[in-house]
């Protein structure tokens, strides 16, 4: 095929990212730099970007937004492994038991947010039977786990979504031929932790990593989850923004696009961290398959 | 000294209707070959897997140096398994890919250094310590798998049709490595192979698998001389299989009717299997016409397919002339390229010794060795000539 159809044939994606994409990037960077001012202040500069890092509610909300975004994924990772460790077994049941497993995927975030916090609030369903079994003397009793300053709940949906999402990549890679490698490792003499250590774990490394880049810049940014399961306190990063984007006092737009372009520094710097990573091992012989 | 032994070994798949693997008995002699050999799907590789512990059968047992060793996990049976694919742990170098039997049995690193050197300079690939898997070509990285199955000393080597996807040259090469490996450290290998003349090379002795039975068990040339079954002669290239009555201790085919010494009495139909290589050409009054359908030059040889006797069969003559399509030859049987078996292709046959014992046929001079011609035998009687 010549370059010209290879360049016709990749224009419609193309224009779409740039026009959908690039173009509200740089429009909201320009902004952030109080470019096109309505208001009196119209000073151009990084103003906006020393205020936020100034700003400890900023700091605050970065480390929340880390955090929950690095705790969900890793978390996530350790179940699906474990999960998809005893799935790839065959055992009676099995195939109800991966439907259960795969079910949330097509379910939004949203749906299951607010399933969280039906169940799990502490007027929600768990806190009412429990009041209600006895073991618990007042709802209230409930350990917070919504709406909590550790944003548990926050986590717990999260976890609830990435991890059949992160189990895919990783079942599919050891129902083939992963499991070879591991017959490999246990005929030179690797017991099952040695063979998962050894074995298991680096090869599937380029799938979990993979995978895991997209859950943390989803759980980064997300705005619905934080905003139906956080606290007041510290608050997910897109609700800074936007609560900052939709202020009255319209001086405070380049802050809130300043704080937008900061979540997608991160995201960015993490993937670009991530591809090196996997380009890494690409060089030493491991491809996302797993295969040598 | 038999070293491993396997008795009544069965597998069954869940869900599978019949067994892939049906009670296998066999044993092998320390520091023999022994090369288990069949079709694609007769359940070779399941009863390796079986041995080694990767699989668990359903019943049988699996003895190693007298033991049961079901109940052993794989990873302390000793023995080690080279797959049909390297399966070369790609995030390794090639030297911690062989060193990595010795690291799981926590062996000091220098030792694991210098026995990996010593495997390298075995496997004759010096300086390849720090590559990487794909730095390596088919060849070498089926040689360092088998480095890293040797280097921990096991017990039983098995090898699961490892040269299957190596070039002819390097498979060749290959062979001698593995053999030459079994003479200097006697170690008891299990070879699978689909392969007949890769079994042949390397055997001590080979047990042919079909449909996941064992249909004979034995030196590798008596699957030339002395094939158990049908299927066994096909499998190692017994072209021609004659129908035949035997009655009593008479066999009637196409032939001519004769009898065997030695021969045990049996009412019904047999195979007579003629080998290729057992015609030979002889003058137009001494042996059978025959008119030439097919010639195929293979070099030192060529491979003919003739009428003969209202049969077709396929010869293979030496290449001093190629006759042509339609051309008729005269050619003559050498008894001992001849060999009885029953019919049916699963029964092993109760293997009669058919041409142990001289002049079986009726031959020219009625010596061993001698050719079969027309001149000599009687008259083909066929069953509905014969009188009730």
């Amino acid at each position: 095929m010549s370059d010209r159809k290879t360049w016709i044939m990749l224009m419609p994606a193309l224009l779409v990212i740039v026009a959908f994409f690039i173009a509200p990037l740089v429009y909201s960077f320009l902004l952030s730099l109080n470019f096109f001012s309505i208001t009196s202040n119209t000073t151009v500069g990084f103003q906006a970007y020393a205020s936020i890092l100034g700003s400890k509610s900023f700091i605050d909300s970065l480390a929340f937004s880390l955090t929950i975004a690095a705790v969900s994924t890793v978390v996530s990772i350790a179940v699906a492994i474990v999960v998809s460790m005893a799935l790839r077994r065959t055992f009676i049941g099995r195939k109800l038991a991966l439907f259960v497993y795969q079910f949330n995927i097509p379910v939004p975030h949203l749906v299951v947010a607010i399933s969280v916090l039906l169940l799990l609030s502490q007027t929600g369903l768990v806190s009412r039977m429990l009041f209600a079994l006895g073991i618990i003397s007042a709802p209230s009793d409930f350990p917070m786990i919504v709406f909590d300053q550790s944003g548990l709940g926050i986590i717990i949906a999260f976890v609830l979504k990435f991890f059949p999402f992160i189990g895919i990549a990783v079942l599919s890679l050891l129902l083939t031929t992963i499991d070879d490698y591991e017959m490999q490792a246990a005929t030179l003499g690797a017991g099952p932790l040695r063979r998962f250590v050894y074995v298991l774990l680096p090869m599937m490394m380029p799938s979990i990593l993979f995978s895991s880049i997209l859950v943390f810049a989803y759980a980064f940014g997300s705005y619905e989850v934080p905003f139906l399961l956080g606290s007041t306190y510290p608050k997910a990063l897109s609700i800074l923004s936007y609560q900052e984007f939709t202020d009255i006092d319209l001086n405070s737009r380049p802050q809130a696009l300043a704080i937008a372009n900061m979540i997608t520094l991160v995201v960015v710097a993490m993937v670009i961290l991530a591809y090196m990573q996997l380009n890494a091992m690409n060089r030493m012989g491991v491809r996302k398959d797993g295969e040598a | 000294m038999t070293f491993m032994e396997l008795r009544s070994l069965t597998k069954r798949y869940e869900g599978a209707k019949t067994e892939c693997v049906k009670a296998v008995d066999l044993k092998v002699d320390e520091g023999q070959i022994v090369v288990l050999l069949g079709p694609s799907g007769c359940g070779k590789t399941t009863t390796m897997k079986m041995i080694a512990g990767l699989i668990e059968p359903t019943s049988g047992d699996v003895l190693i140096e007298g033991r049961s060793v079901l109940s052993t996990p794989a990873e302390k049976r000793d023995v080690s398994m080279v797959f049909q694919k390297p399966l070369l742990f790609p995030h390794m170098t090639v030297a911690q890919n062989i060193g990595f039997g010795l690291k799981m049995r926590g062996v000091p690193k220098d030792v694991i250094e210098r026995k990996v050197k010593e495997m390298l300079e075995l496997v004759k690939l010096e300086g390849y310590g720090g590559r990487r898997a794909n730095q390596l070509s088919g060849g070498q990285e089926q040689r360092v798998s088998l480095a890293r199955a040797l280097i921990v000393e096991p017990k039983l080597l098995l090898l699961d049709e490892p040269l299957s996807a190596l070039d002819a040259e390097l498979r060749l090469e290959m062979r001698e490595l593995i053999r030459e490996i079994n003479r200097r450290y006697r170690i008891t290998m299990m070879f699978v192979t689909h392969d007949q003349q890769e079994a042949v090379m390397l055997a001590d002795r080979i047990a042919l698998m079909v449909d996941g039975e064992i249909v004979q068990y034995d030196g590798p040339s008596a699957f030339y001389t002395r094939p158990r079954t049908r299927r066994v002669a096909e499998f190692f290239g017994w072209t021609n299989f004659v129908p035949a009555i035997q009655k009593g201790r008479t066999i009637t085919c196409c032939l001519g009717e004769f009898t065997f010494p030695g021969l045990e009495e049996h009412d019904g139909p047999i195979c007579l299997t003629i080998r290729p290589e057992a015609a030979v050409l002889c003058p137009e009054d001494q042996g059978y016409r025959a008119v030439v359908r097919k010639a195929v030059y293979m070099g030192t040889r060529i491979d003919y397919e003739v009428e003969c006797l209202g049969s077709r069969l396929g010869i293979s003559l030496d290449s001093e002339r190629m006759y042509e399509k339609g051309e008729e030859i005269h050619i003559k049987l050498i008894p001992s390229k001849i060999w009885a078996v029953k019919c049916d292709g699963k029964t092993v046959c109760d293997n009669r010794v058919v041409w142990e014992n001289p002049a079986p046929f009726k031959t020219t001079s009625g010596g061993a060795g001698e050719t079969i011609a027309p001149s000599v035998l009687d008259p083909p009687k066929l069953p509905s000539e014969q009188s009730p």
